[in-house]
């Protein structure tokens, strides 16, 4: 779905705004990316692998652009292990040898630490993309476009805040339990073992 | 059994095992050039025959084409002589021709001198001492020939996916060394046992308990196909003495 179809779906089929007169295009558009953006971090999406050389000797990789955490690393075939940095450097004397462990950190946001020294070849990364506001806005996806059919829960994930902001509280509760109940079901579609549920919390203590 | 197909192996040993996961491609190969680099010298294989030059012949001192372990050359012998210090020399063709320490030569060559300018007409002999392996192999009595050796090979760390346990490498042309095939392929599978018993130990899985007597059981099957001391019987002695630098 585009945000045009969502912003129609949360206006016409949520928060019931026939006449346009309760929200401007722009703070759906706001409130829309917003919670695009909070799902997609809950659920670590979306992701992307790509290739880059790492020369002979090398002691680190090259992030990729947007690159908010990193998955998995293998260079010539040799899969690494994540490890903490003075793992890193404990194994890192000598000559290069294969591939054992890496580290990103997204607080550094800098090159990806390897060890032991490279024996060079192609590096292959698999790692979560930061998002960034699509322009034009009407017309992009939310997440690059994956998992559409888990995009209208961003519409219910929005209309919690538009509720909120339009003193409406009272209507809250079915949108809420709607959203965590499909938030339960893209974790389970994507192999999640619980619910990330720290974006909202019910105070029913409902579904979580 | 190429490195791939055991790291392969391997993996798939530790997979079902609970931090199993963990396992990376990195340690397998560590794991495993190490061992076999232990198991190659405790069974002396790979023992295979050089022939140096590979072709034509060599005149004065000489590497080895291959790496070998400092007490890997076995046997030597003269198997062609185009030049030799006396008519003699023709004689030594075919036959197995002694290698001698410094030391040794002195002992029982008392004339020769360790001087390349200067002609030795007494019974040839090989020089080489492990203690000065830079300084090549030398003959002495002879000018120019091809010989044959039997050397314990260390086998090179296997690097790439192709690369086979036990191979050697042979520097014949030292730009473009040529990776032989590995030795005894029946057994390289001994290499994936004992490195699936190791990380299953450190996993803490009971089944490396199965690996290992596996892994023990075809080591010993390889010992009695081997059987070490008998790869080389010396036939006379300075060969079968320790030698000195």
């Amino acid at each position: 779905m585009t945000f045009a179809e969502l912003r129609e779906f949360v206006r016409r089929e949520i928060v019931v705004d026939d006449y346009e007169d309760a929200f401007e295009n722009a703070d759906l558009d706001d409130v829309l990316w917003k919670a695009s953006y909070e799902v997609a971090a809950a659920l670590d999406i979306p992701r992307a692998i790509t290739t880059s050389s790492v020369a002979a000797d090398a002691l680190t990789v090259t992030a990729p652009a947007n690159c908010a955490r990193v998955h998995s690393l293998s260079i010539g075939g040799d899969d690494g292990l994540q490890m903490s940095v003075q793992q890193i450097y404990r194994m890192r004397p000598g000559s290069s040898r294969p591939l054992r462990y890496f580290n990103f950190d997204p607080r550094r946001a800098d090159a990806i630490l390897i060890a032991p020294p490279s024996v060079g070849g192609t590096a292959v990364i698999e790692y979560t993309l930061t998002l960034t506001r699509p322009s034009p806005f009407d017309t992009g996806e939310p997440w690059g476009g994956v998992l559409p059919q888990f995009h209208p829960m961003i519409a219910y994930r929005a209309a919690i805040s538009l509720f909120q902001m339009d003193e409406r509280e009272n209507e809250v509760q079915h949108w809420q339990n709607e959203y965590q109940l499909r938030l339960a079901e893209v974790s389970h579609f994507l192999g999640g073992t619980s619910t990330p549920a720290y974006l909202l919390s019910s105070p029913q203590g409902g579904n979580q | 059994m190429t490195f791939s197909e055991l790291i392969e192996d391997v993996h798939e040993n530790v997979s079902l095992a609970q931090g199993g996961a963990a396992v990376v491609r990195g340690e397998i190969k560590r794991l495993m050039n190490l061992k076999m680099r232990e198991i190659s010298l405790e069974t002396g294989i790979p023992t295979l025959y050089v022939d140096v030059p590979n072709t034509g012949t060599v005149t004065g001192r000489f590497q080895m084409p291959v790496r070998f372990h400092p007490e890997g050359i076995k046997y030597a012998e003269v198997i062609e002589v185009t030049e030799g210090a006396t008519s003699a020399t023709e004689q030594m063709k075919n036959r197995q021709i002694p290698i001698l320490s410094v030391q040794e030569a002195n002992e029982f060559h008392p004339l020769w001198e360790d001087d390349e300018d200067k002609p030795y007409y007494g019974p040839p002999f090989l020089v080489w001492s492990p203690a000065a392996p830079d300084e090549g192999i030398r003959p002495v009595g002879i000018v120019s020939a091809k010989y044959r050796f039997l050397v314990h090979a260390v086998p090179e760390d296997m690097v790439n996916d192709a690369d086979e346990p036990f191979s050697v490498l042979d520097y014949c042309d030292p730009d473009n060394p040529i990776r032989r095939p590995g030795a005894m392929p029946a057994y390289h599978r001994v290499l994936a046992h004992f490195v699936s018993h190791e990380l299953l130990q450190r996993i803490g899985d009971e089944r490396w308990q199965a690996y290992f007597a596996r892994y023990r059981d075809m080591k010993m099957e390889m010992y009695s196909q081997i059987q070490p001391v008998n790869v080389y019987l010396p036939t006379w002695g300075p060969q079968n003495r320790r030698r000195h630098a």
